[in-house]
């Protein structure tokens, strides 16, 4: 008798990668929590992120929307303006140390920084450059709608049940001062000036750091709130580090997962879910990428996120309901907003 | 006073109250003339020198019948136009903040399936004096109880007129118009239940014409709603004068 005898078949490769066609593979993810559709969910994070709060709505899952669009405004226009990408209207959240910056905003722990970019007298959102599309018209209808999605993001962090976030990177651009914006300025929108912005490429402690402090912070306004952590299985558009992208993007990749394993392994609030590795182990070999290897072909994300609610079912007997409304239109939605796409442009 | 109506389904219920009550409006003078068609027929009109015409034989005999004899509708001569419901809702705002682009964008959004307002479109200004826009009733509230009119419970839909004229119908030289006060429930998002009860189809010389709309449609109203919108939509009328 030895310890790897008792062991279920999940855990022996040739059983459960080997031998099996890659769409048979089966009990990926063991989920912590027993979701169930009328629990709220709010989803922040990166470029993937968006995926999951689609799927849940498809599936009948109470996706918690706290800004949402007009009503009667078209699907296309909302997501013009970026309503219902994630729970508040935040963009991307592409980093941890972001996601802690939006929180302190929210719980009013830091000021939301004066910075506004103007162009063409249109003005843009440092913190969300993309936010509306063709900048705001005033200054101050720029900052009444920031206030509106710091306040929206709070709303989620007080009275959801789930928070799921998808880390998606690790370099990152921050203002002298200390606070870090969502993309380069400069590359969506803004003027880069080397005196004042600085490149940072986090490293594992200063990523676990800022997203425990995050997660404490909310817990202290929502003792009851589980985290559901995912690493985006997208690689970076571009690195500022002198590194092969390629390499970077294994590096950056490797450190958010690690990560969310530490978080995942020690704590009982927080579960993470390898949409990772489904998109990005051999195991899958790489079926899922477009041609460019980089974007998700919408297939894959169905895949994913099918693993995500067979996985929930097969352990809690969950039952999604599929909206059928939706349901034909699931692969033709996975197309994503997300900024750091823009950096392509930037190619020589 | 010459006012043209110009409506759907849902201006049989003013057109039946005008036919049975009113006396003493029609006594100051105001003479009104329908012009109706069901669902949504009337995009079948087409403008040409002031005047809108069928596209559709079916339309023309429609206009024709409701009108009392004219086929088409000679926007100059009237004083007033009203286009009524014609697949254009009331607009009840969220409480939270959009930008101009976001607003402007979705109203356009919302709008994009009224009636009312492709005609409107099609009238260059200034050729009728004063145009306005009632829009669909609120749906009548389940309840079949006979409640007393109160207060709206909240000023949304006050705030969605306002809006909606400031951004999508003032900027056309129309003016799109509140149902009565007294028709709103309480939730202020409903009409009374009261107004519902005993509409009837819009007549067009069909087989199934001034027919009892089935008691699950809470869309139509009744005779009584017509009555009350008819006189709060002349007493503006009057007013603005």
């Amino acid at each position: 008798m030895n310890p790897y005898e008792d062991l279920p078949e999940k855990a022996f490769w040739r059983l459960a990668v080997a031998n099996k066609s890659m769409f048979d593979i089966s009990e990926i993810w063991d989920p912590k929590f027993h979701i169930k559709p009328n629990k709220k969910v709010a989803t922040y994070g990166s470029c993937f992120a968006q995926h999951i709060g689609n799927a849940l709505k498809d599936r009948g899952f109470n996706w918690m929307i706290t800004e949402k669009a007009p009503d009667g405004c078209s699907e296309e226009l909302a997501k013009k303006y970026n309503y219902g990408v994630f729970t508040a209207r935040t963009g991307n959240i592409y980093t941890t140390s972001l996601l802690k910056q939006w929180t302190e905003w929210a719980l009013n722990k830091k000021e939301i920084p004066d910075e506004i970019w103007e162009k063409d007298g249109r003005f843009y959102d440092p913190f969300r450059p993309r936010i509306e599309p063709d900048g705001f018209e005033s200054e101050k209808e720029l900052k009444m709608s920031q206030s509106q999605s710091v306040e929206s993001f709070k709303e989620s962090i007080v009275t959801s049940d789930y928070f799921v976030f998808t880390l998606g990177l690790t370099e990152s651009w921050h203002h002298k001062d200390g606070y870090e914006y969502p993309m380069c300025p400069g590359t969506v929108a803004g003027e880069f000036n080397e005196e004042v912005h600085q490149f940072a490429n986090q490293q594992f402690n200063a990523i676990l750091k800022n997203l425990s402090e995050a997660m404490k912070l909310m817990r202290e306004v929502n003792p009851k709130l589980k985290f559901i952590l995912t690493v985006s299985p997208v690689p970076l558009t571009a690195t500022k580090t002198n590194r092969h992208v390629a390499v970077a993007t294994m590096a950056s990749k490797s450190i958010l997962r690690a990560v969310a394993d530490q978080l995942a392994s020690n704590r009982q609030n927080v579960d993470y879910f390898p949409s990772y590795e489904i998109i990005n182990s051999p195991v899958f070999k790489g079926a899922f990428f477009e041609p460019n290897q980089r974007s998700v072909n919408p297939h894959g994300v169905n895949f994913v996120m099918d693993n995500f609610f067979k996985c929930l079912t097969n352990k809690y007997g969950v039952t999604e309901r599929i909206n059928k409304s939706r349901k034909g239109n699931r692969a033709k939605t996975a197309d994503e907003v997300c900024e750091e796409k823009l950096l392509d442009a930037f190619k020589k | 006073m010459k006012i043209c109506i110009i409506g759907n389904s849902h201006v049989g219920a003013l057109k039946n109250a005008w036919q049975t009550s009113l006396h003493q409006i029609k006594e100051k003078g105001v003479a009104i003339t329908f012009f109706a068609a069901r669902g949504s027929s009337l995009k079948d009109l087409e403008y040409k020198d002031g005047i809108l015409t069928a596209k559709t034989d079916k339309l023309k005999e429609m206009l024709s019948f409701t009108s009392g004899g004219e086929s088409f509708i000679d926007l100059n001569t009237y004083d007033v136009l009203l286009m009524y419901g014609l697949n254009t809702k009331p607009y009840f705002p969220r409480e939270i903040f959009y930008s101009k682009a976001v607003t402007d964008d979705s109203l356009e959004d919302y709008y994009s399936d009224s009636l009312a307002l492709k005609i409107l479109k099609m009238i260059p200004s200034g050729l009728v004096r004063e145009i306005y826009i009632g829009h669909n009733p609120m749906r009548a509230e389940n309840s079949r109880a006979n409640r007393q009119p109160v207060k709206c419970a909240n000023d949304d839909y006050d705030r969605g007129i306002s809006l909606v004229n400031d951004r999508i119908f003032q900027p056309h030289g129309a003016t799109l118009l509140k149902q009565p006060l007294q028709t709103i429930a309480e939730n202020g998002k409903n009409t009374m239940s009261i107004y519902s009860i005993g509409s009837r189809r819009l007549e067009i010389g069909a087989i199934n014409d001034a027919e009892s709309h089935p008691k699950t449609d809470r869309g139509h109203m009744n005779e009584s709603y017509g009555e009350a919108w008819l006189n709060h939509f002349l007493l503006h009328v009057e007013k603005n004068r």
